[in-house]
């Protein structure tokens, strides 16, 4: 609850177009968020299976959304499901849901699968809650959420953009924003620098990820709305690179070259037919 | 206007369009369009650039020579259907590109030739001088590209997925791959151009890449291709350039090994183009970019031919042509503007 309130008092201090980020120390490994979400974690043995964890809701399945095709349901079994995707790889929407006549609660998230799959667009473009948060565009395959960075999300409702909706943010590294949605329902996230100095050291193919969260309310008709999104980032990968060095090594490789440049008494060389 | 289109000039137009695709061609086939287009044209630009359309052939074998061969072995201990379809995969599609194209992808699509080839005529037009590569240095420089490809591109990343070299060979090539630092500088991203500083192994591979860039970005004022002659891409495209379709094709005449014009317009310095014929003329460095067949001055000697069709033979009225706008060692001729002569005063 207190990241809550915390959310309450970042919504107060939120003006239109502006964020705040505020750093906290990290909270338990376990349960750094209260917020609805869904965690996906990859089967090293094989890339077309995840495990599902749902937290923060209480719901009795997850909803999963190919990138084309019909969605389908899987049940959970204290709060955990398993995922396997088959041939259909790219992006898949993981969504659930506990509905109240008051409240209306969803947690959703996405999962990368490996193998060739139709591209998300008309899975993004899909109405799959009333509320939603839409990432304008997905990272692809080689990409990801990386502090320093700024992506757009899609604010939306009932499948129409939400104008001056709060979309608050928060992650496991312990930072907090708000950030509010334009005319077109869309927000600027930039991703927080919140990564200690030495986040960057690599462990094998163990990139440094931290999850994060974002979360909206809304109400209408006398019901409220609580959507969740959430995701992994990483560290921004300038932390641990040198601008410097690297400009440096292309003028030592430019040097080196130079000597070609020289104009020098040429030999006359073939002949003409 | 159909009599100044040459076949340079519409391999330019090509090499421009394939730059354009290659280096920010998502804002044209689509944001995810483009990773769609790699999977089955795997043999385009670099995946480390965030705007291209298509990303090279290499990432997808490395990655796979890593974590589904080399881990799966570790893993399974056997070698199963699961993992090496992948694989099989890659190859299949990177062979079916490469049956139609053949090496026409080096001198054609690649960016970073492209890239050579603008800077290469840059040279020109700042009146520096021209280098070339002699017979001896060419054919000492040759087996550089195959250990390259042997070590860098197969071995490393196997090995990384066996466990047995750092996590940072696991796309050893790419690391040390100057397209990389171009195309992503291209897009105005200076993130790969950054040398990583987390081991002394990263760093060294960075620096490398970096280093070559710089070198061949000069070098190329005055030579040209220089990356090429090293590429370990023209080595594992020449491992099938055989069976491809796309072929260049030369016959017997008596005045070849006497006038070399064709070797001297070769940007790779192929000698045995003037001196062979028939399939030792097509040697392991061509990127069938069709030089020497526009700079052959005799009629039908030099030919790209696609299966049994001539898409493009040698003649000497084209050779005429052709050496008025360029010499074929590169050198542009000048502009030559003629002033109208006054009409007569009729009045």
């Amino acid at each position: 609850m207190h990241q809550l309130l915390t959310f309450a008092f970042l919504a107060g201090l939120a003006l239109p177009g502006l964020a705040q980020h505020a750093h906290a120390p990290t909270t338990n490994a376990g349960a750094w968020t209260d917020l609805p979400i869904i965690q996906a974690q990859a089967d090293r043995q094989d890339r077309s299976r995840a495990q599902l964890r749902l937290s923060g809701l209480d719901a009795a399945e997850i909803t999963v959304y190919p990138p084309a095709g019909p969605a389908r349901t899987l049940p959970l079994h204290g709060g955990k499901a398993e995922l396997t995707v088959g041939a259909q790889g790219n992006y898949h929407w993981l969504l659930a849901r506990a509905e109240s006549p008051e409240e209306i609660r969803v947690a959703s998230s996405v999962r990368y699968f490996g193998n060739p799959g139709p591209a998300p667009t008309a899975m993004l473009a899909q109405p799959k809650s009333e509320l939603e948060i839409v990432p304008q565009p997905l990272p692809r395959e080689h990409w990801q959420y990386r502090s320093a960075e700024a992506w757009d999300f899609l604010i939306r409702f009932q499948g129409q953009p939400l104008a001056d909706a709060t979309l608050h943010f928060m992650s496991k590294n312990g930072s907090h924003a708000a950030f509010r949605s334009d005319a077109a329902g869309r927000v600027r996230l930039a991703f927080p620098n919140d990564w200690p100095a030495d986040a960057m050291t690599e462990d094998g193919h163990r990139r440094p990820m931290t999850p994060f969260v974002l979360m909206v309310e809304h109400e209408a008709a006398g019901r409220r709305y609580l959507s969740a999104f959430n995701h992994v980032y990483g560290p921004d990968p300038m932390q641990a690179r040198s601008l410097a060095a690297g400009a440096g090594c292309l003028a030592l490789g430019g040097v080196l070259a130079l000597p070609l440049l020289r104009r020098r008494k040429e030999k006359k060389e073939g002949k003409s037919c | 206007m159909l009599n100044s289109l040459t076949l340079g000039r519409l391999r330019l137009a090509v090499q421009l369009l394939m730059l354009f695709l290659t280096v920010w061609g998502s804002q044209v086939v689509g944001y995810y369009a483009a990773e769609k287009i790699s999977g089955t044209l795997p043999a385009l630009s670099c995946a480390y650039d965030k705007e291209n359309g298509a990303y090279c052939v290499l990432v997808p074998l490395q990655h796979q020579l890593h974590h589904r061969v080399g881990e799966g072995l570790v893993a399974a201990q056997q070698i199963s259907l699961q993992i090496l379809l992948p694989l099989l995969f890659t190859l299949l599609t990177f062979l079916a590109f490469f049956v139609v194209l053949n090496k026409a992808f080096c001198g054609w699509v690649c960016p970073l030739g492209t890239l050579q080839e603008l800077v290469f005529r840059l040279g020109r037009r700042l009146g520096l001088p021209v280098r070339r590569l002699a017979a001896e240095p060419a054919a000492k420089a040759r087996p550089l590209k195959w250990l390259l490809l042997v070590t860098l591109v197969l071995a490393l990343p196997l090995l990384a997925g066996l466990g047995l070299t750092p996590h940072a060979t696991g796309d050893a090539w790419c690391q040390v791959c100057p397209s990389r630092i171009a195309t992503t500088l291209l897009t105005a991203d200076t993130e790969q151009t950054a040398l990583k500083t987390g081991s002394p192994l990263e760093f060294a591979l960075g620096a490398t890449a970096n280093i070559l860039l710089g070198f061949t970005l000069v070098a190329a004022l005055a030579l040209r291709q220089p990356f090429c002659r090293i590429c370990p891409l023209l080595a594992w495209n020449a491992l099938f350039q055989k069976i491809g379709l796309l072929r260049l094709v030369k016959r017997q005449h008596d005045k070849c090994g006497k006038c070399r014009v064709c070797t001297e317009a070769c940007p790779m310095d192929i000698e045995a183009i003037s001196k062979e014929h028939g399939s030792k003329a097509f040697t392991e460095d061509c990127t069938l970019c069709g030089r020497c067949a526009e700079y052959c001055p005799e009629d039908g000697v030099i030919a790209l031919k696609f299966g049994p069709l001539a898409l493009f033979r040698s003649s000497r009225a084209y050779y005429k042509r052709r050496v008025q706008e360029e010499k074929p060692n590169g050198e542009i001729r000048p502009v030559k503007f003629h002033v109208k002569p006054a009409e007569p005063n009729r009045g």
